[in-house]
């Protein structure tokens, strides 16, 4: 046989893997509105650089007739590509091929390829679209789970891992997406839970539809598993592009520098903030108003919206941005909005990149239900992550900046670098209408015309402490700024904070209260 | 985000009313209820396999009401307080869902202190019948 049949043969072997799990599968793949995994990884990749690993892997199943069965690639695709130019390790299940189930060999294809984007410490993405276990394949496929959770887990911090869910996840396969950083869902087509309705049906006699268990919508605005929701799948591969554009390749490099910009002219910071803390105000657009090209790439949009975090650009360099929003619950922290900002804190600690935190809270929420659900463990989760981080970290206060919450926001006593206060910054144990009414109670209580008192009170406390001068003169303020004159300050700090270099004390990890 | 085309709330904060939006999980979350000692509810769905006391019956904690099977498996259900059984809304063979009322009791007026005992025990397995018994009795 020349070299030219043998290439004929390979041309031809490849051709057979390359139709999946055949024209029926394919075709039932389309009718349920989702692209074949192939077509994912072209349409998320840059053109032409997908390099493919282990096209011809046979699955290892031999009992119950499985060893007669083709399952071409094991019923997922592995390599390696480019994203703008980045290289990254992708996997992709194919839920044309035995439902995308995961079996011995399916397993090692995606270990082998994680092993690799660890070497090359470079990003990971997986698409995940599997019916689950292959049960034909036993412990086996166990094992397989088991190894993958391994691997994230190991890669975490070191690497940015990126989960697409398309298709049902569910069962043990939801907890290789839980470790990574990053989890991607599309509406009507993304499927995610522990036990299914059917489950839940039959032992708590509770019905429920898919969707409204643990469709992309519950995910991205109840459970907080979710990161970024979309309305298709092209639309998420957009979203996955600009989150790898903002981060950097592993944890030894800062992401890509782009060329600095300035914010658009329509935003601007003395027409977006009312004065009167009790007012509210998208604080987005503060963002949009200091940021490079006014842009602001946010994440976990409708878990938490209370708080809110993100990406954006400062002279080019990535920074990661942390703001109490007083347009939803008046911007307080709570179990859910500390579990979102502490985890994207400890994100941007781990790889580089530098925070800006915007102050403007009330407090902690109060509540039985927020008391019963741990308030108090979750929020010492911020607290936790921000002392430990060592990346640059710039606070502004904006307004109100009351109590613990104050504390929690990266406060010089947490070490911040620097800590910024407008002119209408408002730091103190609690709101003007509350202290008055502790401190001034019996003068209130026992005047004539309690009501009159109470109202010259509150009025005498907000003269004297509803500002940022009392903590600017014990030094709790490193800097009154102007509004308008924010993004200056915050540029020159970052400049300054770049030499920025903070020993640890030695230990293997910290114990966050989880 | 259109801030004019939004519905704000007051939420009042140590005193100050802010102007804001409540959230979805916020105006869902579960209201504190105190618990009522006298209302003996399913604390996970079943079947009521077998109950053991009638109405007018007086009972203590140590005392069992009925047996809730679910997941496989026997929960002996016994009174948090001492009481008298002031209604049975439950029949052997039913299935009952997670905190449906199943049994009623009345308490007596000066003692309201609660005794602060698990509502639900696990049945203990059977015992083995001991293989070298016989040898042993002798």
């Amino acid at each position: 046989m020349s070299l030219k049949r043998k290439t004929l043969e390979l041309v031809e072997r490849r051709e057979q893997v390359l139709q999946g799990g055949g024209e029926t599968a394919i075709k039932k793949q389309q009718a349920m509105g989702k692209m074949t995994a192939r077509e994912r990884i072209i349409s998320l990749l840059d053109d032409d650089s997908f390099q493919e690993y282990d096209l011809f892997a046979q699955h290892e199943g031999r009992d119950f007739d499985m060893d007669k069965k083709e399952l071409p690639g094991d019923g997922v695709i592995t390599g390696t590509g480019k994203i703008y130019g980045s290289p990254v390790c992708i996997f992709a299940q194919d839920f044309t091929v035995a439902g995308g189930s995961l079996g011995l060999m399916h397993a090692r294809k995606i270990t082998k390829i994680m092993d690799h984007a660890l070497k090359l410490k470079v990003p990971l993405i997986g698409i995940n679209d599997s019916g689950g276990a292959r049960v034909q394949e036993g412990v086996n496929s166990l094992a397989g789970y088991g190894e993958i959770f391994y691997r994230n887990t190991l890669a975490s911090g070191v690497i940015p891992q990126i989960s697409v869910i398309l298709g049902p996840c569910a069962g043990g396969a939801v907890y290789s997406p839980a470790l990574t950083d990053f989890v991607f869902v599309v509406d009507k087509i993304s499927k995610m839970f522990i036990t299914g309705p059917e489950v839940i049906k039959t032992v708590l006699g509770e019905e429920i539809s898919m969707e409204e268990l643990g469709g992309a919508r519950i995910h991205s605005t109840i459970t907080g598993n979710a990161h970024f929701f979309a309305d298709s799948e092209q639309l998420c591969f957009d979203q996955i592009k600009s989150l790898i554009s903002y981060i950097p390749w592993n944890n030894s490099q800062k992401a890509k520098r782009l060329r600095p910009r300035n914010p658009k002219n329509s935003f601007k910071i003395d027409d977006i903030v009312p004065v009167d803390p009790k007012q509210p105000y998208d604080v987005r657009n503060v963002i949009r108003a200091i940021a490079d090209s006014s842009e602001f790439f946010e994440i976990q949009e409708q878990f938490a919206p209370n708080i809110v975090i993100g990406y954006g650009r400062m002279n080019g360099q990535t920074v990661g941005f942390v703001a109490n929003q007083p347009v939803y619950l008046a911007g307080v922290l709570d179990v859910d909005s500390s579990d979102k900002a502490a985890r994207f804190i400890r994100f941007c600690d781990a790889f580089n990149i530098p925070l800006i935190t915007l102050v403007d809270l009330p407090g902690y929420l109060p509540g039985v239900d927020q008391e019963y659900a741990g308030v108090i463990r979750h929020g010492a989760k911020v607290l936790y992550a921000y002392s430990e981080a060592t990346v640059p970290r710039i606070t502004v206060i904006l307004r109100k900046a009351y109590g613990g919450g104050y504390i929690a926001m990266n406060s010089r006593h947490l070490n911040a670098d620097i800590v910024f206060a407008w002119p209408s910054a408002e730091i103190a144990v609690m709101g003007p209408e509350g202290a008055a009414n502790i401190i001034f109670r019996k003068e209130i209580t026992t005047a004539e015309d309690p009501d009159k008192m109470r109202k010259i009170k509150i009025k005498e406390y907000k003269d004297k402490f509803a500002n940022p001068y009392v903590a600017a003169a014990k030094g709790y303020v490193d800097a009154v700024i102007e509004p308008g004159e924010t993004r200056r300050y915050l540029l020159h700090a970052l400049e300054v904070l770049e030499t920025k270099d903070v020993p640890k004390p030695q230990r293997k990890h910290g114990c966050i209260p989880l | 985000m259109d801030l004019n085309d939004k519905d704000f709330e007051v939420f009042s904060y140590e005193g100050t009313d802010y102007k804001t939006l409540l959230t979805r999980k916020f105006l869902q979350r579960k209201k504190y209820e105190p618990e009522d000692p006298s209302k003996i509810i399913a604390q996970i769905p079943g079947t009521i396999v077998k109950i053991m006391v009638k109405e007018g019956q007086v009972v203590n904690p140590s005392k069992c009401l009925f047996i809730l099977e679910a997941m496989k498996m026997k929960n002996r259900v016994h009174p948090p307080v001492t009481g008298t059984i002031k209604k049975i809304l439950i029949a052997e063979g039913q299935i009952v869902t997670k905190n449906q009322l199943l049994v009623e009791l009345e308490l007596p007026e000066t003692k309201t202190k609660s005794k602060s005992k698990d509502l639900v025990s696990f049945e203990e397995p059977k015992k083995r019948k001991k293989v070298f018994g016989r040898k042993r009795d002798r």
